[in-house]
């Protein structure tokens, strides 16, 4: 209560909602039933519409597949691939960042390319979408939190309205206009551009995943949480209950009635109306962050917050149906400057404009602004401009404590409690030993606490503060691999790109100069460029992490010992070892490139991650230095022992058994149709023991004839390391690329030196291909 | 708020049945019901030679529907052949009209019997005008990235590609509708706010300062032209004879449909009923109770004084295929 009273007595606020209101009603309160931890469903929300929540979230956590709709081109294949931080419906880590395109022509209007304005990276057909012609404008946007749109969505375009001062009458230097979608107020989005949750999450769907959908039919829209439906009638039953509210926009009804299309071969809509609606009334449902209640620290930065100006943009609360609604957003247009505009025009916004962002949880949801540039509030606050000037100004004249005050207030907003540096929650205890994502044996003491801070750096994400760049795929190692868990392998929408040259008159293959590697990520408002003359794109698939410590203490030698280069017994199997110029053997990697944990490791810090890492005697691997803001190396010697340790100390994904007898019998099939020459099913480990990691671990010619691939050294463009099969079942999609999204399309996906195992497995009855893939996924 | 007040009451006159103005808009004569074309599919739009000829075209997912007015009452045109959806007509009196739509359709009224005359697409056509019974445009094309806008030219004998240059916009890949004064003063407008104009003999890319899908163009001569489009808000670009200007007319969505006769005042019609008088000198709306809650895609008004607007659920291409057409007399100073 107290924090509601803290509020009402805003003297801004609270004079611009009572010149709102024209009649002598009790002032408004703050809205009740609306507040709980992020991500969970509004309290006042009514046992069905519980039901629905829980339906609809598990359609935002749906994995698309291509054979779901995905595609034709896309950035991620799930809804909460973006909307995770620190839960299902919040932001996204600067991984998860995209970029918009299009064309400024020369009077000045804007015409977005790619898919609606969407630069999608991943394409089924080519691996790496092209940048379309005549695209001359990029911009990064940064993934945006949708906790309590609903309430956002009861508020009237007459409350939003009431604070817009377009023309600055007021001469504060801070003007405000809203945008407009279908003739109502937009509030949705960074620029305000859309008025509609529907238009919010089928835009994205299609844009990002590719997926399509139909607009809810009118029977569907007049049962959502927020009144949707073109009947005044319904709208007013919808709101008879709601004491204080003698009107309320109808905006919802304006959502875009036309159908996504596409051209993947998967019948469009390829999501069902009821799963859309689900979805929909998911997004309308999540509660609101609940707030801190008041410290003297938050109360003395609340007032600071007022005094700066920040108020003037981030409204305190706005008038809904159900009472005050504590977004801290106007929901307005402001102009933020030249040094934040990305040039996009959308509807009314211009290039220099964005919606004033509601700061409810914003402890949890960085990184911050529209691009996630800024690390940390303080620094987002700092990158104000424009408009907001003359308030970034003040707060950073500001002394310490003040400032300090300031961050404590906003840190009040809610979700302080959920915040991380990653997605770990922070009370969430390590894994089993034995388990997924847990260590290979018990530990204790400082061995434990080692394991965790590893693993807390696995997940933490890195900023560019703290060494991210220049430029990178993903922005911690969680990033790529988190499937099913930390440490785990990665879905579609994390895919390294490698990149190369082709030439077809000679039929040779050159690396470029620049390297193989076609970073996803650099500077901010651009695409990194790949090499001018490269023609072949090829995806790579995140391995997992899981048991590398036990692949790393295979003695090199039981590698070797069986390698058959030259096929010398004939039985159409080769396997080559992987050799570095240094001598020692490479077993990591899609092309055993590497070889140890730490290297790894080093590697992957480097080349997804671009952070530095310190020299270290007798390792190779990973650069020493780069050029971006932060001091090299970005990763200390302790930080780097750490890491490698937890990976190393990562168990092997369990054996799960279901059919016990069919197993069995799939297992002696492996073995029959020739699976196992390469899928060893084990090597011995350091100490003695079986590793069955169920690989050889050497490279072989695995791909079609003629399939086009990036060479990497001695590595040709057909040839892979054989992936150990432990985990398949959790670990798709499957292939370097990811092409199989099944154990059996990975099988029929083979080629090569296993040509003849594909033939055998495909001359099984039915029966024993079931045993052979009950087999496999009780790996 | 103006607007949403508005919206609101044309629901409710949806709603119970009843079409009367409202009290507050004494000036503008009242929109009423043309036909109930509830159940006939979709009109697209509106035309014809004479106040005793005029033609409504549309259809449903794949057939084409054209209703007539022949001074008294509107009825249904009974074509003799199969065709797809219509999108737009246009004519040169009683004998000589012609409608274009799905499937690179192009019907020709002979007087006698419609035809269907062979065009070298079968992409979608959105749009038809011409300068002289021999000299006629139709554009269209599929809004797909991957397939080119489509213009083409009949002289008198044949349909054939036309030729336009190379477009600087990018993701043009659909012209909606064409209009013009004369054979060397012609206007195209579509997708992503595209305008071609032709004199001197050549196609030429203007830029107008607008973003969105332009989607229908008229005017009374060469300095007074209007352009009217937008998805999601309605934009208008003007043409004065020197310059283009460009505007959002905040408060409403998208326009589909525009038709002038006097040089200063322009209809305007679009998505949700929308209905507006626009001023041509200072493109400000005056907005009119259509009555309906359905989309209006086309707006026009005959010699005899009325104007009709025409329309339907059009959202969806999959349907529903409900139509709409209104009506109300003009003015003289309209």
């Amino acid at each position: 209560m107290s924090f509601l009273h803290s509020l009402r007595r805003w003297g801004p606020a609270g004079l611009a909602l009572a010149a709102a209101c024209s009649d002598p009603a009790p002032e408004p309160t703050i809205a009740t039933g609306i507040f709980a931890a992020m991500g969970d469903v509004r309290p006042n929300a009514t046992p069905e519409q519980r039901e629905t929540f829980a339906r609809g979230l598990a359609v935002a956590r749906r994995r698309f597949t291509p054979e779901m709709g995905l595609g034709p081109t896309y950035n991620v294949s799930s809804c909460t691939d973006c909307h995770e931080r620190p839960v299902a419906g919040g932001g996204g880590a600067r991984y998860r960042n995209f970029l918009l395109t299009g064309q400024t022509l020369p009077d000045q209007s804007f015409t977005p390319t790619g898919v609606n304005g969407v630069l999608d990276q991943y394409s089924l057909a080519t691996g790496r979408t092209p940048t379309p012609a005549r695209t001359n404008l990029a911009a990064t946007r940064n993934p945006i939190p949708f906790f309590g749109v609903g309430l956002l969505a009861e508020v009237s375009d007459a409350e939003i309205l009431s604070r817009a001062d377009p023309d600055d009458r007021d001469h504060d230097g801070v003007s405000g206009r809203p945008n407009y979608d279908r003739g109502y107020v937009g509030r949705f989005g960074r620029k305000a551009q859309t008025v509609s949750i529907e238009g919010f999450i089928r835009g994205p769907i299609f844009n990002h995943l590719g997926v399509t959908t139909n607009p809810l039919p009118d029977a569907l829209k007049a049962r959502l949480p927020v009144p949707s439906a073109a009947d005044l009638a319904h709208t007013r039953q919808a709101i008879a209950g709601l004491a204080g509210e003698r009107q309320t926009s109808q905006a919802q009804v304006a959502a875009p009635d036309e159908p996504t299309t596409d051209d993947d071969g998967v019948p469009d809509p390829e999501m069902s109306e009821q799963d859309l609606f689900d979805l929909v009334s998911y997004a309308m449902l999540t509660a609101a962050p609940s707030p801190d209640a008041p410290t003297a620290q938050t109360a003395a930065g609340r007032a600071t917050f007022d005094r700066v100006g920040c108020a003037a943009c981030h409204a305190p609360a706005l008038r809904g149906p159900r009472g005050l609604i504590p977004a801290y957003s106007d929901l307005l247009l402001h102009d933020m400057g030249a040094a934040l505009a990305d040039g996009v025009p959308m509807k009314l916004a211009t290039g220099s404009e964005f919606r004033t962002q509601p700061l409810w949880g914003v402890a949890a949801t960085g990184p911050y602004l529209h691009d996630g540039r800024a690390d940390t509030l303080d620094e987002a606050i700092t990158l104000h401009g424009g408009e907001a000037q003359g308030a970034r100004d003040r707060y950073v004249a500001l002394s310490e404590a003040e400032r300090a005050g300031v961050l404590a207030f906003l840190a009040s907003l809610g979700g302080g409690a959920q915040a991380t540096e990653g997605l770990l929650a922070p009370d969430a205890p390590a894994p089993s030993p034995g388990a997924w994502g847990g260590p290979l044996s018990a530990l204790t003491g400082e061995a434990a606490a080692r394991f965790e801070r590893g693993r807390r750096l696995f997940d933490r994400d890195f900023g560019y503060g703290q060494g991210l760049g220049p430029s990178f795929n993903g922005d911690s190692c969680r990033a790529c691999h988190f499937d099913p868990v930390l440490g785990g392998a990665g879905p579609r929408g994390v895919d390294v790109t490698r990149q190369g040259i082709f030439d077809a008159l000679t039929e040779t293959f050159s690396a470029p100069a620049m390297g193989t590697m076609a970073h996803r990520f650099g500077a901010l408002d651009a695409r990194p460029a790949v090499d001018a003359m490269a023609n072949v794109f090829e995806l790579r698939q995140t391995p997992p992490t899981l048991g590398l410590g036990l692949i790393e203490s295979i003695p090199a030698s039981a590698i070797v010992a069986r390698a058959d280069p030259d096929d010398a017994d004939g039985d159409g199997v080769r396997g080559r070892a992987r050799y570095l110029p240094d001598g020692r053997l490479g077993r990591f990697g899609w092309k055993a490139n590497v070889p140890t944990v730490r290297e790894f490791v080093r590697d992957a810090m480097t080349n997804e991650m671009g952070v530095t890492v310190p020299a270290v005697a007798g390792e190779s691997f990973g650069a020493l230095a780069d050029d971006d803001r932060a001091r090299d190396p970005e990763l200390s010697a302790t930080q780097l022992d750490e890491l490698s340790a937890f990976v190393a100390a990562l168990a092997p994904p369990p054996r799960t058994h279901g059919d016990v007898t069919l197993e069995s019998q799939g297992e002696a099939l492996f073995a029959r149709v020739g699976c196992a020459a390469c899928h060893a099913p084990s090597l011995p480990g350091g100490d003695g023991q079986p590793v069955p990691l169920y690989s050889d671990l050497l490279l072989h010619d695995v791909a079609a004839p003629g399939a086009l691939g990036v060479v990497d050294g001695p590595a040709g463009a057909r040839e892979f390391r054989t992936p150990p099969l432990w985990g398949i079942a959790r670990t798709a999609p499957y292939m370097h690329d990811g092409r199989a999204d099944t154990v059996e399309a990975a099988i029929a996906a083979h080629d090569g030196e296993a040509g003849a195992s594909v033939r055998a497995v495909t001359a099984l009855d039915a029966r024993d291909r079931e045993a052979l893939v009950a087999f496999l996924r009780s790996l | 708020m103006e607007r949403r007040a508005r919206w609101a009451t044309a629901i409710v006159a949806a709603i119970v049945g009843c079409s009367d103005p409202s009290p507050s808009a004494p000036a503008t004569p009242s929109w009423s019901a043309a036909f109930d074309a509830r159940e006939l599919g979709w009109l697209l739009n509106v035309w014809g030679p004479s106040g005793d000829d005029l033609y409504a075209v549309g259809g449903d997912r794949d057939s084409a529907l054209v209703m007539r007015f022949d001074g008294r009452a509107w009825s249904r045109v009974a074509l003799g052949l199969a065709s797809p959806r219509l999108h737009w007509i246009y004519g040169f009196g009683r004998d000589d009209l012609t409608a274009v739509g799905d499937a690179g359709a192009v019907l020709h009224w002979d007087g006698r019997a419609w035809t269907r005359q062979a065009t070298p697409t079968d992409a979608p056509l959105w749009g038809v005008w011409g300068a002289a019974p021999n000299d006629l445009w139709a554009v269209g094309g599929a809004g797909d990235a991957n397939a080119p806008p489509v213009m083409l030219h009949w002289d008198g004998a044949a349909w054939a590609a036309a030729e336009f240059p190379t477009l600087t916009r990018a993701g043009v890949s659909a012209f909606f509708k064409v209009w013009g004064t004369g054979a060397d003063n012609v206007y195209v407008v579509g997708q992503r706010g595209v305008v071609l104009h032709r004199s001197g003999g050549a196609w030429r890319e203007e830029f107008v300062g607008v973003s969105g899908d332009l989607v229908s163009v008229w005017g009374t001569d060469a300095d007074h032209v209007l352009a009217v489009g937008g998805r999601g808000n309605a934009l208008v670009a003007r043409w004065d004879g020197r310059a283009w200007t460009a505007r959002s007319l905040d408060l409403y969505p998208g326009l589909n449909g525009v038709w002038m006769r006097t040089p200063d005042a322009a209809h305007v019609v679009g998505v949700n009923g929308t209905a507006l008088r626009l001023d041509l000198a200072t493109l400000a709306p005056t907005e009119e109770a259509s009555g309906t809650p359905l989309d209006l895609h086309a707006v026009f008004g005959d010699a005899a004084g009325r104007l009709t607007a025409v329309g339907g659920s059009l959202g969806n291409a999959n349907g529903p295929f409900n139509g709409v057409a209104v009506t109300r007399p003009m003015t003289s100073t309209e």
